[in-house]
């Protein structure tokens, strides 16, 4: 299994490559965007700043130092959809760089624009925006063009396993490091790009739940009770789905969500790649992260013993409450309890108990 | 059904002539192919069309979709959220409607708070009144793929005049903001092995409560209790500040702002009022909008 590391400049590449990355993926935020859109619109799914490079020279140095390092660059275009003045802009760019021989690969969701990219020659991953949760929808965005499909962050093991198990043929890329949606992303109709408005999905909601027989509140008091445990429990798992700040482990690694102990399954399956999340982390998040990834892929290539790399997962991570909690999981079914240090969570209130 | 449709809409859109049936959002709540025939016969009764809805599916709910679509005539109008499920409707012969999830639109319910200070100065972009539709080649792609008409919601925003060339149907009064896997009202009751992952089976609790969801950023006018979020205008409560985890809005009953609504997976807003009016002459006067699916309750 490939690892797929993000990068932000022409710097952060070599240490990137020395860590361990095998594929790299970049964010093109091209000059002239600002002002013709405003600031309400992206060209991506990340704003601009440290997540994405602005020009094509910055680009060609990009991919300059990517070649020299002998892994590809990926460049995505990944937004849901766009207008044909921004698809044109957008497309305009991407010849130039397929010229140059700048981008190995663009991810792309919008259908449209993954045809029209197919088009002017370029080789198209289907970004996990495009959403593909089973063989069949990966049949069709591959027909459709993607050279490679690239999966839901909310499938379980098991069924990315019968999801590659029916179409063997495919190239497919996992999630293993960094960020989750609370939504299906491709299923998610709000913006990160309002200023001062922040993420939607983490807002701190006042939720008021009502039976829908009566219109009315909840009255019995144990239904009652597992509510206000739920909403707890569920403030506790919409914080573990972003950076949660460092391990206790050796690395000190970044805490985000983890697909560290399901990476011998994975591979197991043939995925071709994982990815990092995290174009516009600082350079030492990503380089732990992919030292993480490959720590425990190569550990798992050169022993086979997949409960011993699921333990030096688990240790390397640090977190014996999150890997405890399964909330910062991408794949909790890949958990062994017995490998996790700590017993459950002592921490909030007790859930409610049935009569 | 015909009631409560009337009842939204002042009547103003004239009598149901079509059955959706289905869901668009959640594979645990499919109907059985039993339930799909007892709808048919139910619209044929009446001399109505029928549409079927289908969710976003995994490989394991393949074969109960592949039943319902056994279940209808031939050339039945199945609206899909999945790609898979397009592929298998065209192969079965039947319609494929693209679904309002499939067709990529911001539907951010916190738009229309926006202003001029939070985009400092620059306009807000074209992009948020279209959707995937605004695409000449999303266009050419549906074509292709055999999609003969598309399902989209009226965003609190507005939309610019949609292009001509695919009929199109839209949802009222429910719009989809979001939709996932992880369902916090499915973890209801569930230990903690299964709370917010996506469930491999579920007992639907979603078919007995709603969640209205009041946040600071859907008020404009906090007062003095307030204090300013990004500059003049927009405003969050000072205890909202001080204590972000509960009980830091304004009495509920005394709140005017608007609330969202999550029904299982999925959150939708609602649009009332001016809104809903202005929504519905929209797609009235819309050359390429030729029918309005009513919702008379949250589509879920």
């Amino acid at each position: 299994m490939n690892i797929l590391s993000p990068v932000g400049n022409p710097d952060e590449v070599a240490p990137l490559v020395e860590a361990g990355a095998d594929e790299l993926y970049a964010g093109l935020f091209p000059q002239g965007w600002y002002e013709r859109w405003g600031r309400g619109s992206w060209p991506n799914r990340r704003g601009p700043g440290p997540a994405n490079v602005e020009t094509m020279d910055d680009l060609g140095r990009l991919a300059d130092a990517a070649h020299k390092g002998k892994v590809p660059l990926f460049v995505a275009f990944n937004q849901q959809y766009y207008p044909d003045d921004q698809a044109d802009f957008l497309l305009d760019i991407a010849d130039q760089a397929l010229a140059r021989g700048l981008v190995d690969a663009f991810i792309v969701t919008d259908p449209g624009m993954i045809a029209a990219l197919k088009e002017a020659g370029a080789t198209v991953f289907a970004s996990t925006v495009a959403v593909a949760l089973n063989a069949d929808s990966a049949r069709f965005l591959s027909e459709l063009g993607a050279d490679r499909i690239i999966l839901s962050r909310h499938l379980h093991l098991a069924e990315i396993k019968e999801l590659a198990e029916a179409a063997p043929d495919l190239d497919l890329e996992v999630f293993l490091m960094n960020d989750n949606c609370y939504f299906e992303e491709g299923f998610c109709s709000t913006t990160h790009s309002m200023p001062g408005f922040g993420v939607y999905c983490m807002t701190p909601w006042e939720l008021q739940v009502t039976e829908d027989e009566t219109g009315g509140g909840i009255t019995e008091p144990e239904e009652r009770a597992r509510w206000d445990f739920l909403v707890e429990e569920h403030r506790e798992f919409l914080r573990h789905l972003g950076s949660r700040g460092h391990g206790e482990g050796k690395l000190k690694m970044p805490l985000g969500p983890c697909g560290l102990c399901a990476i011998p399954e994975l591979m197991d399956l043939g995925i071709h790649s994982g990815k990092i999340v995290g174009r516009e982390a600082n350079l030492f998040r990503k380089i732990r992260s992919v030292q993480a990834v490959r720590y425990i892929r190569d550990a798992y290539r050169d022993s086979g013993d997949m409960r011993a790399a699921k333990g030096q997962a688990v240790e390397m991570r640090g977190d014996g409450p999150g890997c405890s909690s399964g909330y910062s999981c991408y794949y909790r079914s890949a958990r062994d309890r017995s490998l996790i240090p700590l017993p459950p969570r002592p921490r909030g209130p007790r859930r409610p108990r049935s009569r | 059904m015909e009631d409560r449709g009337e009842d939204v809409l002042g009547g103003a859109l004239g009598a149901p002539s079509r059955l959706y049936f289905g869901v668009e959002f959640c594979q645990h709540l499919m109907p059985t192919a039993a339930d799909v025939a007892e709808a048919r016969a139910w619209a044929e009764e009446r001399g109505w069309g029928f549409t079927m809805l289908t969710p976003y599916v995994t490989d394991a709910f393949l074969p109960p979709v592949d039943e319902q679509l056994a279940a209808l005539a031939p050339g039945t109008e199945v609206v899909v959220e999945d790609w898979g499920v397009l592929r298998r409707a065209r192969a079965a012969g039947h319609l494929p409607v693209l679904g309002r999830g499939l067709h990529r639109l911001t539907r951010d319910p916190r738009l229309p708070d926006v202003g001029p200070e939070h985009l400092r100065g620059d306009d807000p972009p074209s992009s948020w009144q279209q959707g995937s539709l605004g695409s000449r080649r999303f266009r050419a792609f549906l074509k292709r793929s055999g999609v003969g008409r598309v399902h989209l919601d009226v965003p609190l925003q507005g939309l610019s005049p949609l292009p001509e060339g695919v009929p199109v149907a839209v949802h009222l009064p429910y719009g989809m903001i979001a939709s996932g896997r992880i369902c916090m009202v499915s973890s209801w009751g569930k230990p903690a092995s299964q709370r917010f992952v996506p469930p491999r089976h579920c007992d639907a609790p979603c078919r007995r409560f709603t969640v209205a969801l009041r946040a600071p950023w859907s008020r404009r006018d906090g007062g003095a209790e307030s204090v300013p979020l990004v500059s003049d205008g927009s405003f969050i409560p000072l205890s909202h500040v001080l204590n972000r985890r509960r009980n830091a809005l304004p009495e509920a009953e005394a709140d005017p702002a608007p609330r969202f609504l999550q029904k299982g997976n999925t959150h939708f807003y609602r649009l009332e009022g001016d809104a809903l009016e202005q929504a519905a002459a929209w797609a009235q006067e819309s050359p390429v909008v030729d029918r309005v699916v009513l919702e008379p309750d949250l589509p879920m």
